[in-house]
């Protein structure tokens, strides 16, 4: 235990997390707070400017651990308040909730550590600006990545989904007709195929011998739910949070050899 | 300068009992507290479709099926139309549906058997009990 709350490595990872986050946010949330959808709605106004104010400094990296948290902040006060609350089912979502509280957990990370503001300024300051920091917290986007899955595949373990899954390809691809046998099969196994992976990808990501298989298997896995069913920015995070479960380290050498790093080693 | 030991051990376990405290309790334990999270991927707009089969009785007593899809629109296979034309929300549109089946093939009775989408799978709510060709 005392290794995970002492885990020091490169913050390159988080850091890319912090970029790519606030752009989903934007993909997810632009439309639906724009000041025309927004006027009139309680809450909506001040949440739209806080969202687009927050994760602006959030992607420049500006105050990077107080901009990610008033983004993640911001983002669930939407899911709430128009959500949950305002009965607007576009906030209620899925994809909402997974994107304000995956950017919480990523202000406890040093997420301004790397393609920054705060580390340009700090370089202009004459400060030490290594890229590495505390990474205990990355273990919060880890387990919320594990939570996601297991109480899904809870939820779809109940005897019906084999029928959900149909409906819900029915309502966004084949429509309310008769349908040959073999397809309706074809579904409900791909159906419970998909309740099989995410069972097993919560065990399959934690144990480091299985984690690039299930990387890999996770993220094929969301590109079939991204392209056969409507679920807006819902895939693109989970991959984007895989970053959490990739070695520190082996994310700074891929990030400087795409930016024509020398490598460590020549 | 990063929080002491302690305050990050404090920290990490209320975000750990936060993130599988909330699902647990409203997807097992069944509390109903909508500030807590609860993971349940296949709800509410998902469920808004409903599937139709339409078919004509034969002297014999047998049915001979019917493609809405061919009869209102033209079409061979279900890509051939647009989705909004093929999906059907509700009993009422499958309902007009078979009157506009009925005008455009010209014939005295044609019936479905209607199945809505609901949290427990499908539910049938029409088992071609109604003749949609009667006049309204």
């Amino acid at each position: 235990m005392s290794q995970v709350l002492t885990h020091v490595g490169s913050t390159r990872a988080v850091s890319v997390v912090r970029i790519l986050l606030p752009l989903l946010v934007w993909t997810e949330l632009g439309k639906l707070l724009r000041l025309v959808e927004s006027l009139g709605v309680p809450w909506k106004v001040p949440l739209s400017f806080a969202v687009g104010v927050s994760s602006l400094a959030m992607l420049l990296g500006w105050h990077a651990r107080l901009a990610s948290l008033a983004t993640g902040a911001s983002v669930l006060g939407c899911w709430w308040l128009l959500g949950e609350v305002g009965g607007d089912i576009d906030f209620v979502r899925h994809h909402v909730y997974a994107l304000g509280i995956a950017t919480v957990w990523l202000s406890l990370t040093p997420c301004g550590g790397s393609f920054s503001v705060d580390r340009a300024l700090a370089t202009r300051r004459g400060q030490p600006t290594e890229e590495t920091g505390d990474l205990w917290a990355t273990l919060l986007i880890r387990m919320q990545v594990v939570a996601i899955y297991l109480f899904a595949a809870y939820d779809k373990t109940d005897g019906v989904f084999g029928a959900h899954y149909e409906q819900a390809m029915r309502a966004h691809l084949f429509g309310s007709d008769r349908l040959p046998q073999t397809v309706l099969d074809a579904l409900h196994t791909v159906a419970y195929a998909s309740v099989a992976l995410e069972w097993l990808l919560p065990l399959a990501l934690l144990w480091r011998p299985t984690r690039s298989v299930a990387l890999i298997a996770g993220v094929g896995f969301h590109f079939l739910v991204y392209w056969t069913l409507s679920v807006g920015t819902f895939s693109s995070t989970m991959v984007v949070l895989y970053l959490a479960f990739v070695d520190p380290q082996v994310v700074h050498r891929w990030v400087g050899f795409a930016l024509g790093e020398p490598s460590p080693r020549s | 300068m990063p929080p002491p030991l302690h305050l990050r051990a404090l920290g990490l376990g209320l975000g750990l009992a936060f993130v599988f405290g909330g699902p647990f309790a409203r997807q097992v334990l069944y509390y109903d507290a909508h500030l807590l999270k609860s993971w349940r991927p296949y709800g509410g707009p998902w469920l808004d479709v409903c599937v139709a089969d339409y078919a004509m009785p034969q002297p014999d007593g047998s049915w001979a099926p019917v493609s809405r899809l061919e009869t209102l629109y033209g079409a061979q296979a279900w890509w051939q139309v647009t989705l909004h034309r093929r999906r059907l929300r509700s009993q009422a549109e499958a309902h007009r549906a078979g009157r506009r089946m009925c005008q455009a093939l010209g014939v005295s009775d044609l019936r479905a058997r209607v199945k809505c989408a609901t949290d427990e799978g499908y539910h049938y709510v029409e088992y071609r009990e109604d003749n949609l060709c009667r006049p309204l």
